[in-house]
């Protein structure tokens, strides 16, 4: 849990045979434990925001903070963040209980203490005696669950989620995003939700930033 | 019944492109393995008269250099894999990953001994193994064989890297892996094939050098190619063919060996081979 700040963030991609997109002067402030949804149609540039505040990629000018401090150059792996995308991204090398305490691992916790907090994870997000299981003897939600699961173990800072739940069927989105609310009640991550569906904006956010061609319209607080 | 019949149809189809293979690939070990017994085997007889272990007798017993020259060939083979395997791994992933000044020259200089012979470059060098002190060694031997193998292992490699998916290595980053343990935790299990495919062709072409070898080693070095060419090239035409079946059979025996250890890993890591 922690409080992001983005100040005056641009990032600009140049293209040959496409249009050239631009992120400019971005300026958000996210609070300790609150849930903000970026809204938007395809292509305006949350994905950008997201994976800027990750540190997968770095903004040409601005400057991110958490609790004041700057983490701009900030290796990536040194964050502490979690990030959920559009697919499951879980390791196929792995099951899903290395998948889930894959994090714990590269914080150097005990083989015995990770494997007990993934398996306490798992069964918070009704994954018990899935452990053993591999990626391809999950289901799509299953798989979704395993990946909020691993980025949760982890106590992140913040927790980014791209689009989580969109390659899922209706009602099964309708569940991940209860699933999602009860979590937050119980874990208070700082939680940026990128989607486009209105209603789940509507139903998880504290605060929703509208955006179109790289820019922020509107920012509502619910 | 149709469906009985079209079974049975597949099966003889598959009885037969196997018989095929097996055929195809045991003949030329036929007249190897004849001429290994044969005593007075001249043209135009397609079977040998007399039956004689003489060749067998001299290459396991009386000539001291054959084990010696068995145990330098595996040295040497494992030893070329290992520093191929070194090279290559970061070599690949710089021409794979990154766009930089003179990529396609130092690419063009990598993957040069497919097309140029080896032996052209190792003239040149040989001047440098003079004064190294690393001809008639051993040494000079493995680095002369890295030449004509790197290619081979940088190209499987490359092919490896460029299918692993970039996200897996992003979403390891973020859960605090770094570039160590996002190349043994994420890259390494989906290279491994490559590299191990790219090993194979290493230790192939490893055992089968004799120019270089002849050139480097100074006649002081002796592997199985070593040893077997006077015999082949005219010598004596059974203890070549015996010579040649041990050089199969260390070809042979990589290969299982290698099929068997990627089976294993696979089992034992419950992959999906897709």
């Amino acid at each position: 849990m922690a409080k992001l700040e983005l100040r005056n963030i641009c990032k600009r991609y140049e293209a040959k045979y496409t249009e050239s997109f631009s992120l400019s002067n971005i300026n958000l402030n996210v609070e300790d434990g609150e849930i903000l949804s970026i809204l938007g149609p395809s292509g305006c540039g949350k994905t950008t925001i997201l994976r800027i505040i990750a540190g997968i990629i770095k903004p040409d000018t601005g400057r991110l903070f958490i609790e004041n401090i700057d983490i701009t150059e900030m290796l990536i792996e040194n964050r502490n963040f979690a990030f959920v995308a559009q697919q499951p991204l879980l390791f196929p090398n792995m099951n899903v209980i290395e998948n889930v305490a894959f994090g714990l691992k590269m914080k150097g916790i005990s083989k015995s203490e990770r494997l007990n907090s993934a398996e306490d994870m798992l069964a918070n997000l009704g994954l018990k005696g899935f452990e053993k299981r591999l990626s391809f003897q999950l289901s799509g939600g299953e798989r979704q669950r395993v990946a909020i699961a691993r980025a949760l173990v982890i106590k992140p800072k913040i927790l980014l989620m791209d689009e989580p739940f969109s390659a899922l069927h209706e009602e099964l989105r309708v569940n991940m995003r209860e699933l999602l609310y009860k979590i937050h009640t119980d874990n208070k991550v700082t939680t940026i939700f990128v989607t486009h569906f209105k209603e789940e904006a509507n139903y998880l956010s504290d605060k929703i930033v509208n955006m179109s061609k790289g820019k922020i319209d509107e920012i509502s607080t619910l | 019944m149709v469906k009985l019949t079209m079974k049975t149809h597949s099966k003889v189809i598959y009885y037969i492109t196997i018989g095929v293979l097996l055929v195809a690939f045991l003949l030329p070990f036929i007249p190897l393995f004849i001429n290994s017994f044969a005593y007075d085997f001249r043209w135009p007889s397609v079977i040998t008269k007399n039956a004689t272990v003489r060749a067998l007798k001299y290459v396991f017993y009386e000539n001291s250099s054959t084990y010696e020259s068995i145990f330098n060939t595996i040295i040497i083979a494992i030893s070329v894999v290992v520093i191929d395997i070194l090279l290559a791994t970061p070599a690949a992933f710089s021409l794979v990953r990154y766009e930089f000044k003179g990529k396609v020259i130092i690419k063009g200089l990598l993957f040069a001994p497919i097309i140029i012979p080896s032996f052209t470059a190792i003239m040149g060098m040989y001047v440098v193994f003079l004064k190294l002190g690393l001809t008639e060694s051993i040494y000079g031997v493995i680095l002369a064989h890295i030449l004509p193998t790197l290619p081979y292992m940088i190209m499987a490699l490359m092919v490896s890297y460029s299918t692993v998916d970039t996200a897996l290595e992003e979403q390891a980053a973020v859960l605090g892996a770094g570039p160590i343990s996002r190349f043994i935790y994420i890259i390494l299990p989906h290279i491994l094939p490559g590299m191990v495919a790219g090993a194979s062709f290493t230790f192939l072409i490893s055992i089968s050098q004799y120019f270089l070898t002849f050139l480097v080693g100074g006649g002081k070095v002796s592997t199985i190619a070593i040893v077997m060419f006077p015999f082949i090239s005219g010598g004596d035409n059974a203890i070549g063919s015996v010579y040649g079946v041990l050089f199969s059979a260390l070809a042979i025996i990589n290969l299982v060996l290698i099929d068997f250890i990627l089976k294993k890993y696979y089992k034992k890591r419950k992959f999906k081979i897709i």
